[in-house]
């Protein structure tokens, strides 16, 4: 028969573990800079807005800085004025070992067939 | 009777028959050009296109909104290229609210100091762009130019490239004349109403396209190769594989997805250096109407055509390449009939003491006759003695075919010592001169050259008859007869 306290950590320590563990993938790798003659960033409230909320200068960013959401290319982050979305593209993140295969797109073909509307109206 | 008719029409119709050799020849002539051309100016251009993956991860897979460009454009922007070309005509009006972005990013591109051109609207709506995009243009944003490409009327090939177009009433500069001309001080001006020929470089860039090739998922194109540089390549094929890809584009490319995503420091410095002081052309690969064919690289996004008239005119400058110059083409022509006359005349001097050494070896020309000689040597061969003595017919044979397949081996290096000379030589110096000098096409100076080279093909191939019939007209040595009986051998 064994102890309770012994079943405790039995139960506490690997879930401690996986936790730990879990939070470590989950995370996105932090913003370690700006990227090279980006001056200003614009800081969206929505993904999906149009026009940034605020405009902030690439020398006001407080770095590191941890990212709290990613969506598409657009990283969410935690500043004064809130939590705001800022261009991925504008920044540089931390590296992490990390290997994205991709499988190359086939060459694209001529077809005898009209495509969907709106084809020739990139 | 129908295809003696048919054949008898297309020979009769020298014009075709004219076109489709010239065009026959030039792609012989065509890797070898790219080879001289080198590395050209691309390491002043890249391409920045949106692939199918780049169309995948904006989320809108048929119609990009107007917010993706302006954000790839302001990404482009921030890594400081001297000039911008958008081969996007935004000319129809769609329901889109984020032009307003991308014209904004344009004006603020342009307060940067980086000129941004665009590709004018087509004939239907004479050259214009939707309305927001014209009044920027009129605030002096950026500038439209002509992005029209003609095929070639008889292979549909990319030969060509229109430096200015007219649209309705107005004219417009090229997307590459227009590039050239806002990065170089002494700008073209003079001149450019005519076509110009394309020299198109066969070095593949490090980063190309990255298209896989239907289900095998292997590279859709491949590097250059040696056999590209021989004529008749297409006979290697049929004695061993060849690999029948076209070549890889010859300019570098990053796909728009590299320039949006966030990247470590060293993939942004990557993407930094391939962009910084660098000509951007900015467009789509995975439209397969905007595709151009390319004498070697096959079937390529539209982009790459004015890549690589923008690399011609920047390697170029003032000497580009015409594609038609009726005036210089007829200097050519008379020109090249003094050369080929003079090549002529220094030649068949040179040859003329072993062409008297070939007639007097002539003489048997039958098949009957080579192998009667041929038979009566082996014969003679058995006779003498020598090495293999245990095996004399085979020996002789040996000896025999040995001795018809060395002869004819002078003559036929004098015959191609005279092709050089009289065919690959004139035709190298036409080249040379019509190339440097005069500034012309490919397609303006090649019938010299097949002139020439057809000439003395003929001529040549009459040789070698000659000299493989002569070989076994020498003499054969009479076999040693057996020495006389003595006296008193004789004796009973």
């Amino acid at each position: 028969m064994m102890k309770p306290k012994v079943r405790l950590y039995l139960l506490v320590v690997p879930c401690m573990l996986f936790g730990f563990c879990m939070n470590a993938f989950a995370q996105h790798p932090p913003i370690v800079g700006i990227t090279k003659g980006v001056k200003e960033l614009p800081l969206y409230a929505s993904v999906d807005d149009l026009k940034p909320s605020m405009k902030i200068a690439a020398s006001a960013l407080p770095l590191p800085l941890e990212v709290i959401a990613v969506q598409g290319d657009f990283l969410k982050v935690r500043l004064q004025q809130g939590e705001l979305w800022l261009e991925g593209a504008d920044v540089i993140v931390e590296r992490r070992a990390t290997i994205v295969c991709a499988p190359a797109a086939n060459k694209p073909r001529l077809t005898a067939a009209t495509q969907n509307a709106g084809n020739n109206c990139i | 009777m129908g295809t003696m008719a048919w054949m008898l029409d297309f020979l009769t119709d020298i014009e075709l028959v004219d076109q489709l050799t010239k065009r026959a020849v030039a792609r012989f002539v065509v890797p070898v050009q790219g080879f001289f051309y080198g590395e050209g100016s691309r390491r002043n251009i890249v391409v920045v296109h949106i692939d199918a993956q780049s169309l995948a991860e904006s989320g809108s897979a048929s119609v990009l909104p107007y917010r993706y460009h302006a954000r790839v454009l302001r990404q482009i922007a921030a890594r400081q290229p001297k000039a911008i070309f958008v081969d996007i005509q935004f000319e129809q009006t769609r329901d889109d609210p984020s032009i307003d972005l991308l014209v904004d990013t344009l004006c603020e591109i342009k307060t940067q100091g980086i000129q941004v051109f665009m590709a004018a609207g087509g004939d239907p709506q004479g050259g214009r762009l939707r309305a927001e995009l014209e009044v920027a243009r009129a605030e002096g944003c950026f500038r439209k130019v002509s992005v029209f490409q003609t095929p070639d009327s008889f292979d549909r090939l990319a030969w060509t490239y229109p430096l200015t177009e007219r649209i309705v009433e107005d004219h417009y500069d090229s997307a590459a004349l227009a590039l050239y001309n806002s990065l170089h001080r002494s700008p073209l001006t003079s001149d450019t109403n005519s076509s110009m020929a394309l020299v198109w470089g066969t070095r593949s860039s490090a980063m190309g396209l990255g298209w896989a090739e239907g289900r095998s998922g292997r590279q859709y194109c491949r590097d250059r190769q040696l056999e590209d540089l021989l004529p008749f390549a297409a006979v290697l094929g049929s004695v061993q594989e060849v690999d029948s890809r076209p070549q890889c584009v010859f300019h570098e490319s990053l796909p728009a997805r590299r320039l949006l995503r966030a990247t470590d420091a060293a993939d942004s410095e990557r993407i930094g250096a391939a962009i910084r002081d660098k000509a951007v052309l900015y467009g789509l690969s995975s439209n397969p109407y905007d595709m151009v064919a390319s004498l070697a690289h096959g079937e390529i996004p539209g982009v790459y055509f004015h890549a690589m008239a923008l690399d011609n005119l920047m390697t170029y400058g003032r000497k580009w390449k015409r594609a038609s110059d009726e005036k210089s083409g007829g200097a050519l022509l008379y020109g090249g009939f003094v050369i080929v006359s003079l090549a002529y005349l220094l030649a068949t001097l040179a040859v003329l003491g072993h062409a008297r050494h070939l007639r007097q070896w002539s003489g048997t020309r039958s098949m009957t006759a080579i192998v009667a000689r041929l038979r009566d040597r082996i014969h003679a061969g058995e006779r003498q003695s020598g090495p293999l003595d245990r095996y004399p017919r085979m020996r002789a044979t040996g000896v025999a075919m040995a001795g018809f397949l060395w002869r004819p081996i002078p003559g036929l290096l004098m015959s191609a010592l005279r092709f050089v000379l009289l065919a690959a030589g004139p035709g190298l110096v036409v080249a040379v001169i019509a190339h440097q000098w005069l500034d012309l096409g490919l397609l303006t100076y090649i019938p010299v050259i097949v002139m020439c080279a057809g000439s003395e093909a003929l001529q040549s191939s009459r040789e070698v008859l000659a000299a493989m019939t002569a070989s076994l007209a020498t003499p054969v040595p009479p076999a040693p007869s057996p020495p006389p009986a003595s006296p008193q051998e004789m004796l009973p």
